[in-house]
């Protein structure tokens, strides 16, 4: 038997975009997105990664559901590192793991009835699943989201915001993943339904067993849902650790130039910036 | 006593005449020198209040109701008058600045171009003044010609010509609708610091649209807390964020993230937050009793017979009295 790994494990990940050339004979420029992250996320759990835009967490996000392959470094998912798998390997490997995106708009296709976007997923990675049991799959995911059943029948345009993001979800838990990775999954949604979406992950990752690599520029969203939180800046991780602990007591000047420029109701009228740059450590 | 410098008083706007009404008697009075948050979520109407101010409603709505600018009624007023306020006295801020510059003009030429409309200066001296406003928001030379274009410059930085835009002919009215929202917290801390100091400078009135509580408490003065097109609080943003007498403003507050008390047992499940349940209602079907009855955890028998109107909560002699529209307001204050 082998030992417990960790869900998923990221080991030294570079990725890098090579730009184009500034003249005809110049080395082409180089864009390190990703510059040797390493992470740990356990079953069961949720990992924040924080940082603004252009960071590389999205990069990070996109290494590890196997849609970008990085020059150095591994991921593995359950010790099983994806980018040494065949493509049937990784099929098979990709049910463990989904992906919720920002946009419910974007990320559904207009065309296709609420039937049709869950059964992708299965459609693609397990072919071989039974009628039968598509069927209860899709009642299974639809009942976990809290949508009714007859939603299965219905279009994307005819749902809200917030409704869109239920069928996103739903989507991911269709293979019945272990993992699911979550890009600003939230960041679209309006305060009311955003707490409404946040609560029903965290519901399902205490029904389903659920683990979350969670990412966000939304210090507040991160602080809510996740286990441990790692603040990534220039493609770099600077600060990891339990969330309430990084939250309450910053390490690094980033982390807290982060959590001071972050607008907070009762600080009263203030000037940010500055209040920021003098944060307590 | 001369006229306020923006006086709402029951401003309403409706879909075709005697249509689906969008926005519902709003009051408020903002004169120079003040900033005002209008807080709400998606579809509260904080985004059309804006546009009916600058008089870019589309054709088929319809505004009732007084919406005056030092005096003169702005639905009254012809196009031709409206124009010469927009961009002189009354100036705007969008979300996006990547689409609300012109893409192939300079930034020089845009910030230039009000203030040879509007105050008829040469291209030299109004070229002159953009220099100087492109400095003053952070953009100095010669790093940051006036011959940039906008998608040489970063997110942040497109907005800040955007407020140098805003400022170029000294308006009396800034109105900023979601000016940071799709900015980084750092960027967006320096801007809203920066919108803060030209306010500051100038002497004009800023009102700030946005969804983010924490913004609206750290830059106004005031706020006014929007839902289903009305205005369900108002009052000075101390005393709205002491006691949050609307249940929507307390629920809109407790499901922010914000509000989350991560404590916890051992082993014992993450704190939820207080989502509130429901959906903002469509214009279409907002019910005749309060607005809000549907999804309130208060709600008692009356609520769902009587339209609340904004009533006082304080006994009065307060510059700007304490107002929410609802017929059992909350008395427990929320600050932690």
């Amino acid at each position: 038997m082998r030992t417990a790994a960790p869900l998923l494990e990221v080991r030294d990940l570079v990725r890098e975009y090579p730009l184009p050339r500034p003249s005809l004979f110049a080395p082409r420029p180089v864009l390190r997105a990703v510059q040797g992250v390493s992470l740990t996320l356990p079953a069961g759990s949720s990992l924040g990664i924080v940082g603004e835009s252009g960071c590389g967490k999205s990069t990070l996000a996109r290494c590890v559901m196997g849609l970008e392959r990085p020059q150095e470094g591994q991921v593995l998912i359950d010790g099983e590192d994806i980018y040494a798998l065949s493509r049937a390997g990784l099929r098979r490997a990709r049910v463990k793991f989904q992906a919720v995106f920002q946009d419910p708009y974007g990320s559904l296709d207009p065309r296709h009835d609420v039937r049709r976007i869950l059964l992708e997923p299965l459609a693609s990675l397990q072919p071989e699943t039974s009628r039968a049991e598509r069927e209860s799959r899709i009642l299974e995911a639809l009942e976990a989201v809290g949508l009714p059943s007859a939603a299965a029948g219905r279009y994307p345009h005819e749902f809200s915001g917030g409704q869109r993001q239920r069928i996103a979800i739903a989507r991911a838990l269709i293979t019945r993943p272990a993992l699911i990775v979550a890009d600003e999954p939230v960041s679209a949604l309006d305060v009311s339904i955003q707490a409404q979406a946040l609560n029903l992950m965290m519901d399902l990752q205490e029904r389903l067993g659920l683990s979350y690599l969670f990412i966000s520029h939304d210090l507040g969203v991160v602080r809510a849902i996740t286990d441990r939180v790692a603040v990534m800046q220039a493609g770099k991780i600077v600060e990891e650790g339990p969330t309430q602990e990084v939250f309450a007591h910053p390490r690094h000047a980033y982390t807290r130039r982060l959590i001071g420029s972050a607008p907070k109701p009762f600080s009263g009228r203030r000037r940010r910036a500055r209040a920021a740059q003098e944060a307590p450590a | 006593m001369s006229a306020p410098l923006l006086e709402l008083d029951g401003l309403t706007v409706a879909l075709g005449t005697g249509g689906v009404e969008l926005l519902s008697g709003l009051s408020l009075v903002l004169e120079r020198g003040e900033r005002l948050g209008l807080v709400g979520e998606s579809g509260s109407g904080k985004s059309l209040t804006a546009l009916a101010i600058m008089g870019l409603l589309p054709e088929q709505m319809r505004v009732s109701g007084g919406l005056r600018f030092a005096g003169d009624d702005l639905p009254a007023l012809p196009e031709e008058r409206m124009r010469r306020l927009r961009g002189r006295r009354i100036a705007m801020i969008f979300q996006e600045p990547m689409t609300a510059l012109n893409p192939v003009m300079s930034i020089g030429a845009q910030i230039a171009e009000g203030r040879r409309l509007h105050l008829g200066e040469s291209r030299a001296e109004a070229e002159a003044v953009a220099r100087r406003l492109l400095d003053r928001v952070g953009l100095p030379g010669p790093r940051f010609d006036l011959g940039l274009y906008p998608h040489q410059l970063s997110g942040g930085q497109r907005q800040r010509v955007m407020i140098a835009m805003a400022a170029a002919c000294g308006p009396d009215l800034l109105i900023a609708d979601e000016p940071t929202t799709a900015l980084d917290v750092t960027v967006q801390a320096q801007i809203l610091d920066l919108l803060d100091e030209i306010v500051e400078e100038t002497g004009a009135a800023l009102l700030l649209i946005t969804h983010d509580l924490g913004v609206v408490s750290e830059t106004a003065d005031r706020i006014a807390v929007m839902y289903a097109g009305r205005i369900v609080e108002t009052g000075a943003t101390e005393e709205v964020f002491a006691r949050m007498a609307h249940p929507y403003s307390q629920g809109l507050f407790a499901a922010s993230p914000y509000g989350l008390d991560l404590r916890r047992a051992p082993g014992g499940p993450r704190p939820r937050l207080k989502a509130i349940p429901g959906m903002v209602p469509d214009p279409a079907r907002r019910p005749a009793h309060c607005v809000f009855a549907e999804r309130c955890g208060f709600v008692q028998p009356d609520c769902l017979r009587i339209s609340p109107r904004l009533a006082p909560l304080d006994s009065g002699g307060a510059r700007w009295p304490h107002l929410a529209a609802c017929l059992h307001p909350r008395a427990g204050g929320l600050a932690p």
